[in-house]
């Protein structure tokens, strides 16, 4: 099998209306996040969702492109939004929301903020043919999709139960959802992406996961156990052979998994994410992903 | 005003506890556990902690499992470095509903209490792995172990999370849920009937999340009730812990232009709140490597440019350490730590990388 090629099954995974972007913290979630949601606004009106993006404003929404939009969704506005459109009546609302209590409750309790945050992703995939979610790190991505069974619990036989049920109805339909797990080809971020995918199908049992490895050395590499007596290399020559083959040799741990495999692309200077972005567009576009 | 270590051993010794902060993915684990062995082949008693979902220090350690209470690893350590420990080196990974657990009994000793917030529906969801908890909880393991007196430093690797500030944040918005007298208005049957507003606001919440839920928060509220009080004793000692001298912050950042503003940020807000930040470490540098004549290829050319990066990085960090405001106190630290040519499996890598911390100003 020729793993380093997605299957057509795989390919369709991608092309879901939503589609999770997944993985340990730092392996280049964004940047595929992005790179997918440009490929599929292509073809489809588009939303790329970011959660809680620290250097830009809450709520934030804007236009990349004539289909494509970009949301960095953010817990107490979507607590407030979501309120707004249950209650209905404004008057009410008002008064539902300037009560301090309800205002600690969206912004200081933890269980609430990641159901709020899910039922927005939720929502928006009525207003949008594809919508792209760039999850957070492992253990907190799988938080926001466990808060959905916890709260449903918690709120039996409400309204928000209901709509609890419906996301996790969405949620677990592999028509409507696709996953991908980004990893690099390093030792940790490749067994905990196994594991997120364990853990996922246990929230999730039909859930379907694509897998990639994010920034592949370009050198091939034969597997090999290195000696002991130095952790680091001195010269580029040395650091590249012994990458290369620390890669193959990480790699086997993915042994028979089908995997899109991303290059490792060199960045500029300055605006690093874009170039790569754009790099990582291109390849996928070139790859056929979807 | 005190003198601010901005070496790398200054602060190792004067620190009882170091907290590491930094986004995921830098090696931020990896970096607190090496920096523990060092300590620890330097002659401390060492007590390493990590609150990580993704059980990442058990597996740098080579453990399958850590457990609530540290693991002392000095024996293996002595053995992977091939040499004598002085020092004592444990990690431990809390368990977070150990710790919630533990954190009740120490608020009060009326075990009708205890009980009745362990059967609270919704305070059992709260003390789950969520963010926010798991947050609050590393700083409460942080004040356990501080106090105890078998070690001499306890470093604390924070959880991961895209942004640095979300564990400085935690016990602020537990200490605000508290503090403006929620949980006494939930217990006062009189209050409730007093506000007109509270009482619609009541109303909205209870078509919105059920009968259940509201009479689950009104139990919550009295079983919290009992713990108040001394809970907010703790919040506030936990605040004045992590503003005195014997609490220093570090940043592990990968070193990227995008680092600078990152630290700049996060040295306002730990100045801000009137906590001590030692030092910057640059993790999985290339800086070292030398070029290879005769031999260019795509690989070559990638690191090259990766260097690239790096120096554009290292030009923003003194530009930006160069600022005019940028007065003595907040004089920091800075070490460069090679990438490792290899993954980093267990201890023997652990104290490979810990030796690396040596070449440090």
């Amino acid at each position: 099998m020729n793993t380093s090629e997605l299957s057509p099954s795989e390919r369709s995974i991608l092309n879901r209306p939503l589609l999770f972007v997944q993985g340990k913290g730092g392996v280049g979630k964004s940047t595929l996040a992005v790179a997918m949601a440009r490929l599929l606004s292509a073809k489809h009106r588009t939303l790329l969702i970011s959660i809680e993006d620290p250097l830009r404003p809450a709520y934030d929404l804007r236009k990349l492109s004539p289909t494509l939009d970009h949301l960095n969704n953010e817990a107490t506005a979507a607590f407030e939004e979501y309120a707004g459109r249950k209650i209905g009546a404004p008057n009410l609302v008002k008064v539902f929301l300037q009560n301090r209590f309800m205002r600690y409750l969206a912004k200081a309790a933890p269980g609430i903020r990641e159901l709020v945050l899910i039922g927005k992703i939720w929502f928006e995939t009525r207003n949008y043919e594809r919508v792209v979610v760039d999850m957070p790190a492992t253990g907190h991505g799988l938080t926001l999709f466990q808060s959905l069974f916890n709260w449903g619990t918690l709120f039996a036989g409400s309204p928000l139960a209901k709509d609890a049920a419906a996301m996790v109805s969405t949620l677990s339909d592999p028509a409507q959802v696709g996953h991908l797990i980004v990893s690099l080809p390093e030792e940790m971020p490749l067994v905990e992406s196994l594991e997120l995918r364990t853990e996922l199908r246990r929230i999730f049992p039909k859930a379907e996961c694509a897998l990639a490895v994010n920034r592949r050395f370009p050198r091939a590499g034969v597997a090999q156990k290195f000696p002991e007596d130095r952790p680091f290399a001195v010269t580029m020559e040395e650091h590249a052979a012994r990458k290369a083959g620390l890669e193959a040799d990480n790699l086997e741990l993915w042994k028979g998994e089908p995997r899109l495999e991303i290059p490792f692309l060199p960045p500029t200077p300055e605006n690093a994410f874009e170039t790569i972005a754009t790099g990582v567009t291109e390849f996928l576009r070139a790859k056929a992903a979807i | 005003m005190s003198e601010t270590p901005s070496t790398l051993a200054g602060t190792l010794a004067k620190r009882r506890v170091l907290i590491t902060c930094g986004t995921g993915g830098v090696g931020k684990t990896t970096v607190s556990a090496s920096l523990g062995v060092k300590a620890a082949l330097e002659g401390k008693r060492v007590v390493v902690i990590t609150i990580d979902p993704a059980k990442r220090l058990a597996t740098s350690l080579g453990l399958d499992k850590l457990g609530h209470e540290p693991t002392d690893l000095t024996a293996a350590l002595a053995k992977a470095a091939g040499r004598e420990v002085p020092g004592r080196f444990f990690a431990l990974m809390p368990k977070s509903r150990e710790s919630y657990e533990r954190l009740i009994r120490s608020l009060t000793t009326n075990e009708e209490a205890v009980q009745r917030i362990f059967r609270n529906p919704i305070l059992n969801t709260f003390s789950q792995d969520f963010s926010g908890a798991n947050e609050y909880l590393a700083l409460e393991e942080l004040v356990h172990f501080h106090g105890r007196s078998e070690f001499d430093l306890v470093i604390l690797d924070t959880p991961p999370s895209r942004n640095t500030l979300s564990f400085l944040e935690a016990p602020q918005l537990l200490a605000r849920f508290f503090e403006e007298k929620m949980i006494r208005f939930l217990v006062m049957p009189a209050n409730r009937l007093l506000a007109f507003g509270m009482r619609k606001a009541f109303s909205v919440l209870e078509k919105l999340t059920g009968t259940g839920f509201v009479n689950q928060l009104f139990d919550f509220g009295e079983a919290l009730f009992e713990v108040q009080e001394n809970f907010l004793k703790k919040l506030k000692a936990i605040h004045k812990l992590l503003q005195s001298e014997d609490i220093g912050f570090l940043l592990v950042a990968a070193p990227t232009p995008e680092s600078a503003p990152e630290i700049g940020h996060f040295l306002d807000q730990i100045h801000g709140r009137g906590f001590h930040f030692d030092g910057v470490l640059l993790n999985r540098s290339l800086g070292h490597l030398q070029p290879s004549p005769g031999i260019r290829d795509e690989a070559t050319k990638l690191i090259e440019s990766l260097q690239a990066r790096e120096r554009a990085a290292y030009a923003r960090l003194k530009e930006s350490a160069e600022r005019p405001s940028a007065n003595e106190e907040r004089k920091l630290f800075y070490v460069q730590l090679p990438e490792l040519a290899r993954d980093v499996h267990g201890l023997e890598d652990l104290y490979h990388v810990s030796t690396l911390f040596n070449g440090a100003p």
